[in-house]
């Protein structure tokens, strides 16, 4: 495998270009940070960002956010967007994990609250939640249960007593995208969310327990129901193997049928069809069911934190008030509008590990944010806690509305297995304040936090080049891992 | 008969080189390791067998699809597979019988989970030795 060298030209103190060469249809765009760029070492993201700019139809360039890192095919931390009449999609650009996202749960609770009361609610919590390798639920869905699943997303988990209509009110799309066909998605796909939905799931998924440590924009804070020392739950989950098998099928698909693109692809992972092709629609429909089930799969996974409170702290849900924040996708293609040299065009937008940030005003936010824009949740790594922040004009200009998801790995996870060989992390995390319990035995050690790039440092990227601003940071105190 | 594996270091993922002195031993020595990778095979008995009919556009693509069906006789069928026989090969088919058995909560552990082998710099080439196959996973 040939290493093709990368020129990055420094833009401003947050952004590097990558001149078109060879195949690239656009130039590549990177906002990062000297610290940052300094720990990517042999990472081959830059290198990512390059392919991805030779897929036919992409607009602008293609952007990749500070938390970028390797990934297969996409970088991690990738934003594409594809004109829908000449563009394509690409399954690999979403990934296998559909609609990986995080929705926060607010409360009415003070950390003084449930100081005393905090192993027992992270203890009740594990047992309740499912989680861990191919974890399988407390529901088996009917075939009939499971296409509504797949098209109604989270308004099917509210029909059946999981959360209310106002949690809907401030999900993403209200937890629901349209144009949803079950029967694009194969009988493999079917059978593997048959027993998984209400599932946490393993890997990087978790559920947090935090505490808001600080606010930096008040007058955002307040509408979003943040104050200092609140108790707050992050839910970090997707789409289970339904999503994973759906992507597999498609890439598969559209591998096979590569040469009749007839466009020289520098990726077999890249694989991709054009949004108008017959290939390009059933791929989206099978899309936006995955999208569907992750949407209901935290909406029950929710619920369930919500009866794990109500019941461990004997509090009712009036006294607990654990109101839904927002919910938002961090792996996904979007049929979306944005400014293109002056002129409003519709766009197929790829989000490979990024989170949509809608500015004031925008007509997809939820009535109760409209004026100060839309919740952009970003998680840390294991036990590092959260950032809320705040979607803006600029992202909306500049990165068809999107910033940074995560802090993003600098080790993989056998060098984290490696680095953490005879510690006991469980331990170390107590330390520092923070309960831990995970189901997978190597999973703490390949999540420790050296592993990942440090959150402060992304989310500064991002607030200074204007991609979304913060408004709180919350530390962790307690977390289930699978 | 020889080939072995071992893990490359992949910051999203998790990547595999396989060597092998035959194609056929090189593919047979993925598909265990895979499952030697998801859980504990000490336990695993040999009770059920699948038959496996893989067709790929070239090698690599095939060895990608061949690990695909192998990962979907874990996600999809629940089994653990601890004994992977090529039965024929060519450079765009192949057949295998793969043994093992369904897992149990009781008696087996389970390591990790393998979402997916992806096609991402997915490749098999000629060594001195034999065949160097590489694949990386998304866990």
């Amino acid at each position: 495998m040939s290493k093709i060298s990368v020129t990055l030209n420094k833009l401003d103190a947050f952004r590097w270009s990558i001149p078109r060469t060879g195949g690239m249809r656009v130039p590549g765009l990177i906002y990062s940070s000297e610290t940052l760029l300094r720990t990517m070492g042999n990472d081959e993201s830059p290198q990512q960002v390059m392919n991805v700019a030779h897929l036919p139809g992409i607009v602008k360039y293609s952007l990749a956010m500070p938390d970028m890192h390797w990934g297969y095919g996409f970088p991690i931390g990738g934003v594409a967007a594809f004109d829908v009449k000449s563009g394509v999609i690409s399954p690999g650009g979403v990934g296998y994990d559909i609609n990986c996202g995080c929705r926060m749960i607010t409360s009415r609770l003070n950390f003084e609250d449930i100081r005393d009361r905090l192993e027992d609610l992270v203890v009740a919590l594990f047992h309740n939640i499912p989680s861990g390798v191919g974890s399988t639920g407390v529901i088996k869905l009917s075939p009939k249960e499971e296409r509504q699943v797949l098209t109604q997303g989270s308004r099917w988990a509210v029909s059946q007593g999981y959360g209310s209509e106002e949690d809907i009110e401030t999900t993403e799309d209200h937890g629901v995208m349209a144009g949803a066909d079950p029967d694009k998605v194969s009988p493999r796909a079917i059978d593997r969310g048959r027993d998984q939905l209400g599932t946490l799931g393993s890997g990087n998924h978790f559920l947090e327990v935090e505490v808001v440590e600080e606010i930096f924009d008040p007058e955002v804070a307040a509408v979003f129901g943040l104050s200092v020392g609140q108790v707050a739950v992050l839910i970090h989950s997707g789409s289970r193997g339904l999503g994973y098998q759906i992507c597999d099928d498609y890439l598969a698909r559209m591998v096979k049928k590569m040469n009749e693109l007839s466009v020289p692809i520098p990726d077999r992972q890249l694989a991709c069809s054009w949004l108008e092709s017959q290939a390009g629609k059933d791929y989206l429909a099978a899309m936006a069911c995955a999208a569907n089930y992750a949407w209901a799969n935290r909406q029950m996974l929710m619920h369930w934190t919500r009866e794990t409170f109500e019941k461990t702290l004997r509090k009712s849900p009036r006294e607990l008030g654990m109101k839904l924040l927002y919910d938002v996708c961090h792996n996904i293609a979007k049929l979306e509008t944005f400014p293109v040299d002056g002129q409003m065009v519709e766009l197929c937008v790829h989000r490979k590990g990024a989170t949509r940030s809608f500015p004031p005003g925008h007509p997809a936010l939820p009535d109760c944010y409209r004026k100060v824009g839309q919740p952009v949740l970003i998680p840390g790594d294991m036990g590092t806690g959260s950032y809320v922040m705040v979607g803006t004009e600029k992202a909306y200009q500049e990165t068809f509305g999107s910033t940074c998801h995560g802090a993003g790995r600098v080790m993989s996870r056998a060098q984290a297995t490696r680095a953490s060989s005879g510690r006991q992390v469980a331990r170390e995390m107590a330390d520092r304040g923070v309960l831990v319990m995970a189901s997978g035995k190597g999973t703490l050690k390949e999540e420790i936090p050296e592993a990942y790039k440090k959150l402060d440092d992304v989310v500064d990227v991002v607030h200074r080049a204007g991609l979304s601003r913060k408004v709180a940071r919350l530390r962790a105190v307690g977390c289930i891992k699978g | 008969m020889s080939a072995s594996w071992q893990l490359l270091d992949h910051t999203a993922d998790l990547g595999m080189e396989v060597e092998g002195s035959t194609l056929e031993e090189l593919f047979a020595c993925a598909g265990r390791a895979i499952f030697e990778l998801m859980a504990e095979l000490d336990t695993v008995k040999i009770r059920v067998s699948r038959d496996l009919v893989v067709e790929g556009t070239d090698l690599a693509d095939l060895w990608v699809n061949f690990l695909r069906e192998a990962l979907y006789l874990r996600s999809g069928e629940g089994l653990l597979i601890k004994d992977v026989r090529i039965r024929r090969l060519s450079d765009t088919a192949l057949t295998a019988t793969l043994s093992g058995e369904a897992y149990d909560s009781s008696r087996h552990e389970l390591n990790m989970e393998i979402k997916a082998a992806t096609y991402h710099q997915a490749e098999i080439v000629r060594t001195p030795k034999g065949w160097k196959g590489r694949v990386i996973f998304d866990v």
